[in-house]
């Protein structure tokens, strides 16, 4: 068993400061962890990047998987690809003055996912009205934004994998943007091009994201909003403070003149824009698994699109932020107060693009099983009856003594041999009793 | 062990109890207990939050409440609506709701987002001469949440100086509806009754909103999933006839004519329209209580005034709502993106009120507390230490088999008399000589 692993590919675990209080099995959504031998904490399952277990240790024993930001565009191209929940870390400043203090700290340049998200609305929206009439695609669609929710469809609702909506993700836009417009001039020089994806979960992992991406990949590191935020509040409080010249910059979604930018990171925000009437906005860890649960049961037909999010408050509730979600919050609905709804791209323009089959997933449904779906090999009808039977004997309190998240998944982790029987102090206790 | 199978506010059915222990760990004032492997106890005070309602599986637990029954048959029947009935009819505009209602036997419906809008000014009135005043601490809480009020009692008593010290929506509905509507009927004999119609548990019968003289009439609360279906067929009704008939009413409050009066029943519903700057609106019950305990710290004095509810997406999450809360809320975003974020009210007239008092709380920070504050006898510095030594004797994983919903509870259970040590499992194990098992 000493073979199960201390991390994932988005989390870290310092077994040091772990009390082994077992907050973090209960909570993890994919049942992932256990405790071993009573004294030791084991990733045994996929992680799909949620941040529950981050968010629930109270020792500080889990972390993300991302980097410290260290020696940024010293010998390389620094190239920071944003997320819009930075904006609202930052209730007095405008995305741009965001967007320039990352350029101060470093960064060559800074790309602004905001004006990526309008054009995956508008290939969403077109999606979704040929799908009125095409019905290739099943009722409600999911939002492909949230890649931890992508991952827990594969993982655990795979028969709702046809339901995500098969628009390239507003990051991926991004991405393929700065890959195909800004890293081959600096390629032509010969220099090194790194890209900083600015996140507030671990939910890219440590080094590639996409792991169908060709070879040829530019070095990828994934950094949390809260290890950037001391040095860049410093930064855009001097921005603040000073009239900086504005420096300029010849790509148009390097800089970010719009107010409402932080709206996507908000439950809500990305259907707000959508002319998308039947929507729905589910945050949440629990609440999204059971919503996809009744999605699984055929409730909801009638809805077309359906935002989930697996924190809080959508992405401002994500682990690595820096200010409180609710704060944040209030801060982006008192920019959208000012600055209201506005959309800076021309609707045909895309269209044009979307026809050309520009915003088309390359990942299809079996790719995504391939990558995300469970791994574990199939359970026989036989191992199927005896997780019952075992499941019957305990006592169902789910009280986490054996290292286990809760009985039924004791029982089957007994059935594939990975624990034994008298790990459960209900059954071995009963024995004893017996005997006496 | 004498102790009762309901509260002020839900009941438990024995029959449907599996013993599935659900209920317990979600309590936030830790109130349940399970003996004998499958019966409830209800030992400590229950807040009405409905968390249990949701949480059971089986069904046992249910909201304590009348079903309506010939409403209005031999009474003055007046309803008294909680936004949230207006957010379960999508695309129907709150007045045709209430006609709804009028029609299925209420002579009055009165429509509570006109006292909110009242509570509304009061409330920005209080925030703003408190910023120089300083008679109440930042950040203020909003009072409009009865559950969050009683929790802070219960379990906050440091921060009830927190709460905004202004009349509650609903009050101010029921003064206005006991001042004008109930003396018009005095004299003729009739009985008058006041429905409250909720999408919570949080109002009860005989609940702690007593004080006042009941001799004028009585007052029942009914949850909004046992009136939807009668209403329902009611609105549709209205909604099919070409021309509603419009039945005038002699009270401004008794219609509604905007379509807004839902937002009240969001979350951030309530700030939205406020002219308050640094507000924050804080909605479930964990998240709830998180936020309390960081008030508490001394966190958020920065804050001005903070919206607290304990369901989730506020109201319209309520355990008694109909509609799935999701839904609700893109129905009430729609109609506020349609009809915009209006008042109706002259904030001078408000204003003249205030001064003269008339949104003033009778309730000290002192009365809540021992309205709500807990009633059990408070623990000997004694008993405190035999509670410490009996939790070190436990193994703190919280397990519930005990049948309390946690370690220091069944510690503090065992030394008030309550419960025996030998309930717990790991006692046990020691018992029997065995090794423990770390």
């Amino acid at each position: 068993m000493t073979s199960e692993p201390y991390t994932t590919h988005y989390v870290r675990f310092d077994e040091s400061r772990c009390t082994l209080c077992a907050a973090c099995l209960k909570v993890c959504p994919t049942k992932a962890i256990r405790i071993r031998d009573r004294s030791s904490l084991r990733f045994v399952d996929q992680c799909i990047g949620c941040g529950a277990c981050i968010q629930a240790c109270t020792a500080g024993a889990i972390t993300a998987a991302t980097c410290k930001p260290e020696n940024i565009g010293q010998d390389h191209v620094a190239i920071a690809l944003v997320s819009p929940v930075l904006y609202a870390q930052f209730p007095n400043a405008m995305p741009k003055d965001v967007l320039l203090g990352l350029r101060h700290m470093g960064f060559h340049h800074a790309i602004d996912m905001s004006i990526f998200l309008e054009m995956f609305q508008f290939a969403a929206v077109e999606f979704i009205r040929r799908n009125r009439i095409s019905q290739v695609a099943p009722w409600p669609l999911i939002s492909p934004v949230c890649p931890a929710v992508v991952r827990l469809i594969a993982f655990q609702f795979p028969s709702l994998l046809p339901h995500v909506l098969p628009v390239l993700r507003p990051v991926a836009l991004m991405a393929r943007e700065v890959k195909e417009r800004l890293i081959p001039g600096y390629e032509a020089q010969g220099r090194q091009v790194v890209l900083y994806y600015i996140n507030p979960c671990p939910t890219m992992g440590e080094s590639t994201i996409d792991r169908t991406a060709a070879p040829r990949q530019k070095p990828v590191v994934s950094i949390g909003i809260n290890d950037l935020y001391p040095e860049l509040k410093h930064r855009v409080d001097k921005i603040l403070s000073e009239v900086i010249p504005f420096s300029e910059t010849h790509l148009e979604f390097e800089t970010c003149a719009t107010g409402n930018a932080a709206l996507v990171a908000m439950s809500g925000g990305e259907i707000a824009s959508m002319k998308i009437e039947k929507s729905l906005a589910v945050p949440g860890l629990k609440e999204t698994i059971r919503y996809l649960q009744k999605i699984e049961m055929g409730l909801f037909e009638d809805v077309e699109y359906f935002e989930f999010r697996t924190c809080r408050e959508g992405c401002l509730g994500g682990v690595l932020n820096a200010v409180d979600k609710y704060v944040a919050k209030s801060n982006v609905h008192r920019m959208l107060n000012v600055y209201g709804l506005g959309r800076r791209i021309p609707r045909n323009t895309i269209l044009r693009l979307y026809e050309k089959g520009s915003f088309q997933t390359d990942r299809s449904v079996s790719t995504l099983t391939t990558l995300f779906g469970n791994r574990k090999p199939a359970l026989s009808l036989e191992q199927m009856q005896q997780i019952e039977q075992i499941h019957d004997r305990t006592t169902g309190w789910c009280c986490g003594a054996c290292g286990a998240p809760d009985c039924l998944t004791f029982a089957e982790d007994v059935v594939r041999g990975q624990t034994e029987l008298d790990d459960c102090t209900w059954i071995s206790n009963s024995k004893t009793h017996k005997g006496h | 062990m004498g102790r009762p199978h309901s509260t002020a506010y839900v009941c438990f059915d024995e029959d449907r109890c599996t013993g599935c222990g659900a209920c317990l760990r979600i309590c936030p004032t830790r109130a349940i207990r399970i003996r004998q492997q499958k019966s409830i106890r209800l030992i400590d005070q229950c807040i009405g939050c409905g968390a249990c309602i949701r949480t059971c599986p089986a069904g046992a637990v249910s909201a304590a409440g009348r079903k309506p029954k010939d409403v209005g048959g031999d009474h003055v029947a007046i309803a008294l609506v909680s936004p949230v009935l207006y957010a379960q009819f999508p695309g129907v505009l709150p007045g045709a709701v209430l006609q709804g209602l009028r029609q299925l036997g209420f002579h009055h419906t009165v429509d509570m987002s006109f006292f909110l809008e009242m509570f509304q000014y009061a409330a920005e009135e209080f925030i703003r001469r408190n910023r120089r005043s300083q008679a109440a601490p930042w950040p203020l809480i909003s009072p409009a949440c009865p559950v969050v009020v009683r929790l802070i009692a219960f379990q906050f008593p440091s921060l009830l100086p927190h709460i905004l010290p202004v009349l509650r929506p609903v009050a101010l509905m029921a003064r206005e509806v006991r001042e004008r509507i109930i003396p018009e009927y005095q004299g003729t004999g009739q009985e008058v009754v006041l429905y409250y119609i909720n999408p919570c548990p949080t109002k009860s019968e005989s609940g702690p909103d007593r004080g006042r003289k009941r001799s004028t009439h009585r007052e029942v609360a009914i949850g909004i999933n046992d009136i939807y279906p009668t209403l329902r067929r009611q609105v549709d009704k209205i909604l099919a006839t070409d021309n509603m008939p419009f039945t005038r009413s002699r009270f401004e409050f008794e219609t509604c004519s905007t379509g807004d009066a839902a937002l009240g029943s969001m979350s951030g519903g309530e700030i939205a329209n406020m002219n308050i700057d640094k507000t924050l609106a804080v909605h479930g019950l964990r998240e709830t209580i998180a936020y309390l305990n960081k008030i508490e710290m001394g966190l958020l004095k920065e804050m001005e005034y903070i919206e607290f509810r304990t369901c989730q997406e506020a109201c319209l999450g309520g355990v008694l709502a109909v509609l799935d809360k999701y839904i609700a809320k893109r129905h009430v975003q729609k109609m506020i993106s349609v009809y915009g974020l209006g008042r109706r009210l002259q904030r001078d007239t408000i204003l003249r009120q205030y001064d003269r008092g008339r949104f003033q709380l009778d309730k000290s920070p002192d009365v809540l507390g021992q309205l709500f504050g807990p009633h059990k006898p408070a623990l000997s510095l004694q008993q405190a230490e035999r509670i410490e030594n009996t939790l070190k004797l436990l193994k703190g994983r919280d397990c519930g088999a005990c049948g309390a919903p946690d370690c220091s509870s069944f510690a503090e259970d065992v030394v008030r008399g309550e419960a025996d040590l030998n309930d717990c499992i790991w006692v046990q194990v020691l018992n029997l000589g065995r090794r423990p098992p770390d």
